[in-house]
């Protein structure tokens, strides 16, 4: 009996510890077996019983990959993407498997960088323009500059800005995944409760301001517009430069930030929430919650909340954004599939093969369809249907008014999250403008400095 | 061979060793080495992609004494410590007094009192935040009714570190009544009965009997609580990012974000936890002195 106890403890014992060690393991579960059935994982597949029967009927010369796909597509475009994937994933003749991983932009960012230092990166990620750089200087991606050459997508489809916003130091680092800027969101309901007609929504600034003060109504909680201090586009750089206001030397890395223009937007911006058009410190989050609630007149977001919208049955309207005193101006956005450094051949060709599928008229058509988002490839440009649809015509004013912040920095994301959000949200608390607006415009020479 | 050795480490004085020696790996693998490791970082200049590695002496060290944004994360680190500490363990003593009985009903109040404790604080921040959204929350919906508008709590920076303290007492007191709870249940009950004989009140009672025989415990609550306080990060990643305006970061969201986000500093970042781990030994070691190392008389 004390035997069979003392026993019993040693298994346990050695089974206590052997999955200790298992949970320790994090290394990405990429591999290139030949039978890989039994490590599918999360999103690659739903369909388990298919997938057997489809791997059956394809080439068995041919050797199967799996690689790992990080984005931050959380919102409901995350859905579609996924889906496309899946159908990669199922359709596609070389036994490439993609994993995807969908996190929150700032969870992406904190564990790329230690998962690229222990070799445990994913294959294949998405990330936006103001990255390129920095990902570039510190060998985090690698360049991609031969994908036209192994693969049959056409470079004379891209639209030109599309791939230099992606380029550093001569080389291609990432190709265009989805490009845009920001646009101009209401609520056509709203607004006829406010007597507006809900077929013409603000042309200017102004206009916001005027239609923000009619909408607003206290005793329903219904806000005029939203203006974010964090978690958003930068939609106050927007407004800077429709109204003059520079921001960045980016040759002389100095910032340009403290200036008559722009110490009016943030007095504009301040006056706005003081008469309570605006609700104080909501972060993005709070003001897509506050406009599939029906409780808010006004938002400038990007095309990824058009789904969120439509799921929530809201009666709304997109127009480009609004003109300040010298045009429109809106900051033009794209997100690019980048390879990480370190990975093997096989999964750069299955990276490879999955981006090549993504950049097909047919892809990014349905793309830009479902998801309202521009198109950069001039096939899909062309194509009727595509300049039929109302909401993606809207959003094509990308090429009209859409202008790159920061290009060529290693610091162009930091810049709005260290320095012009800070001040944007010190404003709207109510602190004072032409002091934030020093204080910041210092904090972006100090980033520059050490660009 | 076998026999000997078996022997050897059969005897109690040498088993206990075995006992404690799975603690013992853990405690060197997860503690001493990460802690070594840091240290040793802290005197360089290293980023998270091993791009930069150079020794940097007492560069970062310098460099924490002379920023603005440290000495802030650290205030507000001490100001949360030095106010949640105490609610916690109040509220915690007052509660353990109340339900220190064993009948059905005070045992499933425990339960219920336990209950936030085991939720995990993504959980209970993600659903505090809901609730006290200053657009959409049911707390300011509620207040607005009494005639209180505007109150956003998380987003308001006169507010936001006494939601975060408030949210944090709320989910945490629990774990210091269930400890309290069992120091109560020890104390024998004759010292109750003498007390009522001779006409000592139960507020009496519980100042002059339940509060110094509680002594151990409560220096207990008051070190473990005062330590994790000092290295709070996660209410405040989930609730606020430490914003609005940084009236919430504090130290190890300081650090992290230094650390794990531009500009990807483990040095400075590593610097920065050694002048914690200092801060932490220099507040926590008299408490220890004073309620573990009884004076020699």
């Amino acid at each position: 009996m004390r035997k069979i106890k003392k026993i019993m403890a040693i298994l346990l014992s050695v089974i206590m510890v052997a999955g200790a060690l298992t949970g320790c393991n994090s290394k990405a579960p990429v591999s290139t077996d030949d039978n890989k059935s039994n490590s599918q994982t999360k999103d690659s597949d739903s369909d388990k019983g298919n997938e057997t029967n489809k791997n059956s009927t394809k080439d068995s010369s041919k050797k199967e990959i799996t690689i790992q796909f990080w984005n931050a597509f959380t919102g409901s475009d995350g859905d579609i993407l996924r889906e496309i994937v899946n159908r990669f994933n199922k359709e596609n003749e070389d036994g490439i498997k993609i994993e995807m991983d969908i996190m929150p932009g700032s969870t992406l960012v904190e564990k790329l960088a230690p998962a690229i230092t222990t070799g445990t990166a994913p294959a294949m990620i998405l990330a936006g323009n103001m990255d390129v750089v920095n990902y570039s200087k510190t060998g985090s991606i690698l360049p991609m500059t031969d994908f036209f050459d192994i693969t049959e997508a056409d470079k004379s489809d891209f639209t030109a800005a599309s791939l230099e916003s992606l380029q550093y130091d001569g080389e291609q680092m990432m190709i265009p995944m989805q490009w845009f800027t920001q646009y101009l969101y209401y609520n056509k309901d709203l607004f006829e409760a406010a007597g507006l007609d809900p077929e013409t929504p603000p042309k200017t600034w102004e206009e916001v301001k005027e239609f923000a003060a009619m909408i607003t109504n206290p005793d329903k909680n219904v806000f005029g517009v939203g203006l974010p201090v964090s978690g958003a586009v930068p939609w106050f750089s927007s407004l800077f430069l429709s109204n003059g206001g520079e921001i960045l030397d980016v040759e002389n890395k100095k910032s340009l930030l403290d200036n008559e223009a722009n110490l009016k937007s943030l007095q504009f911006i301040q006056e706005i929430v003081n008469a309570r058009y605006s609700p104080k410190g909501s972060t993005g989050a709070d003001l897509d919650n506050l406009m599939m609630a029906d409780q808010l007149g006004m938002v400038i977001n990007g095309p990824w909340m058009v789904n969120g919208l439509r799921e929530n049955e809201i009666n709304f309207g997109v127009a480009p954004l609004p003109a300040g005193t010298k045009g429109v101006v809106g900051i033009a956005e794209v997100t690019g599939f980048a390879i990480t450094k370190g990975i093997t051949e096989e999964e750069k060709a299955a990276a490879y093969k999955f981006i090549e599928y993504w950049n097909t008229t047919e892809i990014c058509k349905e793309w830009s369809m479902r998801n309202g988002f521009p198109p950069y490839l001039a096939s899909v440009a062309a194509d009727p249907e595509v300049q039929a649809d109302p909401i993606v015509s809207v959003f094509s004013a990308v090429k009209d008014y859409g202008q790159a912040f920061g290009t060529g920095l290693a610091s162009a994301a930091v810049i709005n999250g260290d320095a012009l959000f800070p001040m944007i949200e010190n404003v709207v608390a109510g602190n004072d403008c032409q002091e934030e607006l020093k204080k910041a415009s210092e904090k972006i020479d100090e980033l520059l400095a050490a660009d | 061979m076998l026999k000997r050795i078996g022997a050897y480490w059969n005897k109690p004085s040498k088993a206990a060793y075995l006992f404690i020696l799975p603690s013992l790996i853990t405690l060197f693998l997860f503690a001493v080495i990460p802690l070594c490791g840091s240290i040793i970082i802290g005197f360089m200049d290293l980023d998270i992609y091993f791009s930069v590695s150079e020794f940097a002496g007492f560069n970062n060290f310098i460099k924490a004494v002379n920023d603005a944004r440290f000495w802030n994360a650290l205030k507000n680190t001490a100001v949360f410590a030095l106010v949640e500490v105490p609610i916690q363990i109040i509220i915690g003593l007052l509660v353990a007094n109340a339900v220190a009985s064993t009948s059905f009903f005070i045992k499933f109040s425990r339960t219920i009192f336990f209950l936030p404790v085991v939720c995990s604080m993504a959980a209970v921040g993600i659903m505090w935040n809901i609730l006290l959204d200053g657009t959409i929350g049911y707390v300011p919906y509620v207040l607005k009714k009494f005639g209180l508008e505007g109150m956003t709590f998380f987003r308001d920076p006169k507010m936001a570190m006494g939601t975060v303290i408030a949210m944090t007492a709320w989910k945490n007191f629990g774990y210091t009544m269930s400890i309290l709870v069992v120091g109560i249940q020890g104390i024998s009950t004759s010292y109750y009965e003498a007390a009522r004989i001779d006409g000592a009140s139960k507020v009496k009672q519980f100042f002059y009997i339940t509060i110094p025989c509680l002594a151990s415990n409560l220096g207990f609550c008051l070190i473990t609580n005062l330590i994790g306080s000092l290295q709070v990060f996660d209410q405040v990643y989930v609730t606020t990012q430490g914003g609005p305006q940084y009236k919430t970061e504090t130290l190890v969201q300081y650090i992290y974000k230094t650390a794990f986000s531009h500009p990807f500093n483990l040095g400075y970042a590593s610097s920065m936890s050694v002048l914690l781990l200092i801060f932490i030994l220099l507040l926590s070691f008299p408490i220890y002195k004073k309620v573990f190392m009884p004076k020699e008389s």
